[in-house]
């Protein structure tokens, strides 16, 4: 089922480009990234989404509904996390979800105590006693406690210690196999990569890109390899990272594509002090494509 | 309904605060009118009043020099001040309705519930008008119960409820009502920056200082009409009685100003 239909979606801000022929499909049980540098209009598409922004020209319906004139309706079925989360101080953490619910039109606050249990969160304290991580859990909570069909997320991990991100994104691949699509923007790439089935690159209010990750090549599953290693031959090290290995004394770094096993095997033979593996970040696959497609 | 409710928690402690000062205030002003009975006094007064010029003392609300002898001719002089206090709530609640929401963030929350901007608009305004009805009662209910307390024996409580009064309390809270509409519509217009306080306060002042200088200087009588507090001014209405095209134009400039304040807001964004 279509939850998201965007179609030349655009806002302009003055003379300033937000978001420009933003054209999207997206499915329920789809989790859906946006990337992008600062600026590149990942919020402003989520809040012209969530009708906080009017668009200049295009259209959109979420759920078959139209993002302008039917907000409200739309926004009985979606759940959605700010990137800063600005709450009312004077509540508890309880009583805003408790507010939540009935927003919606729920009388049982059962999902509050369940959710919260969950995720180590005392509902009891001020909002404004709480966290950056604690309020932002708040937010997470608030935007599943009413089981939305579609949820918009800005950066919802930010703030959030490892143990409740995995906690997270469980629970969100447990409601995705049910069927909730999720569009998610952030900066954290390699969450982005494990967790999105698609993601689009957003540079200057434009989608770059879309890759689906399920058939990404070999190529675009590039690693970024950091070695601190004293022994080992720099002819091999040139075969292995090719044009993009750059060397600091005994620290080198270089990006690879291939099979990871087989680099770890001829490495080991080695005496390595120290090895980071990570996804390329996103400002390197960010800039990467920006060169291909806007030499 | 959920959102008249939480309006309603996020602001309580405020009204407890303005209601506490507001009951204060009178009690204090009333606690001299034992003082303002004695002949000699209330003579003094009179004489010391006669000195200043007609306009000026229309610019204070004593354009008909007042016996303070009498207990509700006093009470309706001081009650201006008050009078002065609820006007000055009144817009402050109303700047404050949206606009607080949009420089602390908070609005981002009500934007994503399932609520049109028409219903955000209409409920935080019932619920500012529920408080502030609330307020307005309670005020009235101090200046009574003052009254009725220090009131001579000789003075009958049905005295003091009379068309006048009647006309007094239903003026004022129009008036305060046209204030708060006033306030919501700069609410719906401002930018987040703005502090809702200082804007709040600078528009009623302005409004006054009209009043002001509308009621003293005869060439500029018609600035008057640019202060609703004036339409409401508790003394002038005791002693001319209710005007009803008064009461119309501040019910049809409320109206007015919360029509502007919704269309205004519906296309308002939150960047």
């Amino acid at each position: 089922m279509t939850v998201i239909l965007t179609e030349n979606l655009t806002k302009f801000y003055g003379e300033h480009t937000g978001i420009k022929n933003i054209n999207l499909h997206i499915k329920s049980g789809e989790i859906f990234g946006l990337v992008g540098a600062n600026g590149a209009g990942k919020s402003t598409l989520l809040k012209t989404l969530l009708n906080f922004l009017h668009p200049s020209s295009g259209k959109a319906t979420i759920l078959g509904l139209d993002i302008i004139t039917q907000s409200a309706q739309i926004k009985k079925k979606v759940g959605y996390v700010p990137a800063d989360v600005r709450y009312y101080t004077c509540l508890t953490g309880e009583e805003l979800l408790r507010y939540t619910l009935r927003f919606h039109g729920r009388k049982d606050d059962k999902s509050i105590y369940t959710l919260a249990e969950k995720f180590q969160l005392d509902i009891r304290k001020k909002i404004q006693k709480l966290s950056t991580g604690n309020k932002k859990k708040v937010a997470i909570l608030s935007a599943l406690i009413h089981d939305p069909e579609l949820l918009i997320m800005d950066e919802p991990t930010s703030g959030l210690d490892p143990l409740i991100k995995n906690i997270f994104f469980d629970l969100l691949e447990e409601r995705r196999q049910k069927g909730l699509c999720v569009l998610v923007s952030g900066h954290n790439l390699d969450e982005i990569q494990e967790y999105c089935n698609r993601v689009a690159l957003l540079g200057e209010g434009e989608i770059i890109d879309i890759k689906d990750n399920a058939q990404a090549s070999a190529a675009e599953k590039a690693k970024k390899v950091i070695l601190l290693c004293k022994d080992i031959p720099l002819g091999l090290l040139k075969e292995l990272a090719g044009d993009s290995l750059k060397i600091k004394g005994e620290r080198f770094t270089f990006d690879y594509s291939g099979n990871i096993e087989q680099l770890l095997a001829v490495l080991s033979q080695y005496t390595i002090e120290d090895i980071a593996i990570a996804n390329m970040d996103l400002e390197q696959m960010f800039l990467q494509y920006y060169k291909v497609k806007k030499p | 309904m959920t959102l008249i409710r939480l309006e309603i928690r996020k602001r309580r402690k405020s009204m407890v605060s303005w209601s506490v000062v507001i009951a204060v205030l009178t009690l204090l002003f009333m606690s001299f009118y034992p003082q303002m009975q004695t002949e000699e006094l209330a003579a003094l007064t009179q004489m010391k009043l006669q000195g200043f010029s007609k306009g000026f003392l229309a610019a204070f609300g004593l354009e008909t020099i007042p016996d303070f002898a009498q207990i509700e001719e006093y009470f309706l002089y001081v009650f201006q001040y008050i009078f002065f206090a609820a006007c000055l709530l009144a817009v402050i609640l109303g700047v404050d309705l949206l606009q607080s929401e949009e420089a602390d963030g908070t609005i981002e929350y009500l934007y994503a519930m399932p609520l049109s901007r028409k219903q955000i608009y209409g409920y935080k305004m019932l619920a500012a008008m529920i408080l502030y009805t609330i307020f307005f009662v309670w005020m009235w209910a101090v200046s009574f119960g003052a009254l009725y307390f220090l009131k001579p024996e000789n003075i009958q409580v049905s005295v003091l409820f009379n068309k006048e009064m009647y006309g007094t309390i239903l003026y004022t809270y129009l008036a305060a009502l046209a204030y708060m509409a006033l306030g919501i519509m700069l609410s719906a217009l401002l930018r987040t920056s703005a502090k809702s306080a200082s804007v709040g306060l600078g528009v009623f002042l302005i409004t006054y200082l009209l009043g002001i200088i509308g009621n003293a200087v005869e060439k500029a009588s018609l600035l008057k009409y640019g202060s609703f507090y004036d339409y409401a001014n508790p003394s002038h209405l005791f002693y001319h009685g209710i005007e009803p095209v008064k009461g119309w134009i501040l019910a049809g400039v409320a109206v007015g100003f919360v029509l502007a304040g919704l269309f205004i807001y519906q296309k308002k964004e939150f960047l």
